[in-house]
């Protein structure tokens, strides 16, 4: 089967300088595909070549296997639709007139809407939870419901491929799921092919039917494409999402901080599982170690009573009534024990 | 509902529109009876009387001069902030006016200066002629700019520094020149539908609506530029060639109402705004449409506005100053809220 879009032979870069040499990528209907990679990695680059909008240093973009320099304008914004980041707060513009733009590239010269047009403005309104709010003004919503709307007017153009260059930026958590979630489905129920440039790495890993990662730590830097479990298996995204000071947890899809003491805390496991976590959280949060190793020097559980939480250590015992109190004390004793290290 | 409101608005600025012109007829600076301009108008009148030639060579050419280019302008100014994305935007950013004033300060100048040597056709054009030489020559130089500029702003920055650098010439150029030249270029600035004759009225005229008409298929395209290039791109748009045909409408349009009626400030600016506003659109196949009717109603307005004064006639963008700029100021505070600038 010919992919929907494809990359052959690609290299991306500004000027003469390339970022990512011997691309070759491939989108199929139905498949839902996130781009990851750290900032200025090209992920941008290689979504505006995608759409058309850009070129690349080398090699070809595909589209039905037949290469995008040789399509129409016309014919591949009637194929392919995108969101970009720059701002579409627009004076005056309505939210009803910017997901009616969707449909610019199937009216005639006047640009007068047909039913059809219509209705899939209506269908995608609903779809990003925005029917009713077709007269609101865009610089009057929130960044986040402009960001909706930039998502419908895409949706709105009913293409084949629809990419989209950080599609949950200002979002709020629960639209960033659901955002996802709707690409998804996109993908899944009606055969597009979806392709976003994500921040979001623990919800591009949890929905992605596949993950571009960008390596930029790999030399000559390259692109790794694989499922997000053979990914995180692998070790790849913890190594492009790591740094000295942070490190990607690959099992919690957190992140860890690798700063402050380092300093081993021993957590008693007790029964609570919530509890536990989030004690674990505290103390990585200040700069320890938890450990589950008994020699550690200080160690933080709950009390008998099940009310506090006793912490010991080289310097006392204490019995502390919430986690705040505990971190707190943590961080001065850790300030204690390592004066030099931190100065 | 709301197309119904819209079409409601511009079946009333045509209204408005006509009703002005027909005031242009009756009321002027000389009186003529209402019985008499009638007879005027239908011919009744022989051709040489008094009334027939104020009406129909002075105050019928005059209503149709500020009806042609208060569409025009306001169709340039619309154009000109769609496509540089930027309110303040209006058909004499790119240059073209200072290129016409440069135009008529030569013109003014070479009259006297060239006098010795017998009046030469090209030195003979008159004030309307080197405006629309130098609107023209300002024209090319910014076409042929926007082919090798990429962005939007960067022409936008091309053609304010142009109109500066043009600008700059013409004070160099007055500083030589006698009293009474200052005193015709300064005039010719203060603006006037009444300046331009049937020849001239009737010749631009005709390439105003042809332009004006040409700007109706620039509807849809224009739709797309309000989202930026790049995605009016993404929407199958020929950024490029619609960008110059944008140029091209908008800057002959301000190249010809500036040759008719010399630089006129503000309608540009705020007729295309008020538009906006009354509609609560920004789509051009609403906008552009009242835009031309709107535009022919505010120039109306502010030439009978000039009348006003008794026999002083007051500068028309004394006119068109007084009222835009408030409207602008008003739009911005209060507009300000409700996101329309």
């Amino acid at each position: 089967m010919t992919p929907v879009l494809a990359v052959r032979d690609g290299s991306i870069g500004y000027g003469s300088v390339s970022l990512v040499r011997d691309l070759n990528l491939a989108v199929e209907a139905g498949e839902f595909i996130c781009l990851l990679g750290p900032n200025g990695a090209g992920k941008t680059t290689l979504l505006r070549a995608l759409a058309g909008l850009g070129a690349l240093l080398s090699g070809d973009v595909l589209l039905d296997g037949r290469s995008l320099r040789r399509c129409s304008r016309a014919t591949v914004s009637t194929r392919i639709a995108v969101v970009l980041t720059e701002s579409l707060a627009i004076p005056g513009m309505t939210v009803g007139e910017l997901v009616r733009l969707g449909r610019h590239p199937f009216t005639d010269w006047k640009g007068s809407l047909s039913d059809a047009d219509l209705s899939a403005v209506r269908k995608a309104l609903a779809v990003m939870d925005l029917s009713g709010w077709e007269d609101r003004v865009l610089p009057e919503l929130s960044d986040g419901e402009r960001q909706r709307a930039a998502i419908a007017r895409a949706l709105a153009q009913e293409s084949d491929v629809l990419l989209l260059d950080e599609p949950t930026t200002y979002l709020d958590l629960t639209h960033r799921a659901e955002v996802l979630r709707i690409l998804r489905d996109v993908a899944w129920t009606e055969g597009r092919a979806v392709v976003a440039a994500l921040h979001d790495l623990d919800l591009a890993l949890r929905y992605a039917d596949r993950v571009w990662l960008f390596d930029p730590k790999a030399d000559p830097s390259r692109v790794i494409v694989g499922g997000p479990e053979d990914l995180l298996l692998s070790g790849a995204v913890e190594r492009v999402f790591s740094s000295r000071s942070v490190r990607y947890d690959p099992l919690d899809g957190t992140f860890e901080l690798r700063n402050g003491a380092r300093i081993p805390v021993h957590i008693a496991k007790g029964t609570d599982e919530r509890l536990f976590r989030m004690s674990l959280r505290t103390v990585s949060r200040v700069g320890g170690v938890p450990t589950d190793r008994r020699e550690a020097r200080m160690s933080l559980a709950r009390s008998v009573s099940g009310e506090a939480w006793i912490l010991e250590g080289p310097d006392g015992r204490e019995s502390l009534g919430s986690l705040d109190e505990v971190a707190a004390s943590l961080r001065k004793r850790f300030a204690a024990a390592t004066p030099d290290e931190s100065r | 509902m709301k197309d119904r409101i819209r079409r409601h608005l511009l079946s009333l600025f045509v209204v408005l529109a006509a009703g002005l012109f027909v005031a242009e007829l009756f009321w002027g600076t000389s009186f003529v009876s209402a019985g008499n301009v009638v007879a005027a108008l239908s011919g009744r009148l022989p051709p040489d009387a008094g009334a027939t030639r104020i009406v129909i060579d002075v105050r019928l050419p005059r209503a149709v001069s500020a009806l042609l280019c208060g569409a025009a302008l306001s169709v340039s100014g619309i154009l000109m902030q769609t496509l540089f994305r930027n309110p303040l935007a209006g058909p004499d950013v790119l240059g073209v006016t200072s290129g016409a004033s440069l135009g008529v300060a030569l013109s003014i100048l070479g009259a006297k200066a060239f006098a010795g040597f017998g009046a030469s056709p090209l030195l003979d054009l008159g004030l309307g002629g080197g405006a629309i030489l130098g609107a023209l020559l300002s024209m090319s130089v910014v076409l042929a700019a926007a082919r090798h500029v990429r962005d939007g702003a960067g022409l936008l920055v091309f053609g304010v520094m142009f109109g500066f650098a043009v600008s700059a010439l013409v004070s160099v150029l007055l500083s030589w020149a006698l009293p009474d030249q200052v005193q015709r270029y300064v005039a010719w600035g203060f603006g006037s539908f009444a300046s331009s004759g049937w020849d001239r009225v009737r010749g631009l005229g005709v390439v105003m609506i042809v332009a004006l008409a040409a700007s109706i298929p620039l509807m849809k395209p224009c739709n797309a530029l309000l989202l930026g290039e790049t995605y009016a791109a993404s929407l199958g748009v020929d950024v490029r060639f619609i960008r110059f045909a944008v140029i091209c409408v908008a800057s002959v349009l301000a190249g010809l109402t500036t040759a008719l009626s010399g630089p006129v400030a503000f309608i540009g600016i705020a007729a295309p705004h008020m538009c906006r506003m009354m509609a609560s659109s920004t789509d051009h196949r609403i906008v552009l449409p009242l835009g031309i009717a709107a535009g022919g109603v505010v120039a109306l307005l502010a030439d009978l506005g000039t009348r006003l004064g008794g026999s002083t006639v007051i500068p028309l963008n004394v006119v068109t100053s007084l009222l835009g700029a408030p409207f602008i100021i008003w739009l911005i505070l209060a507009g300000g809220r409700r996101s329309r600038i």
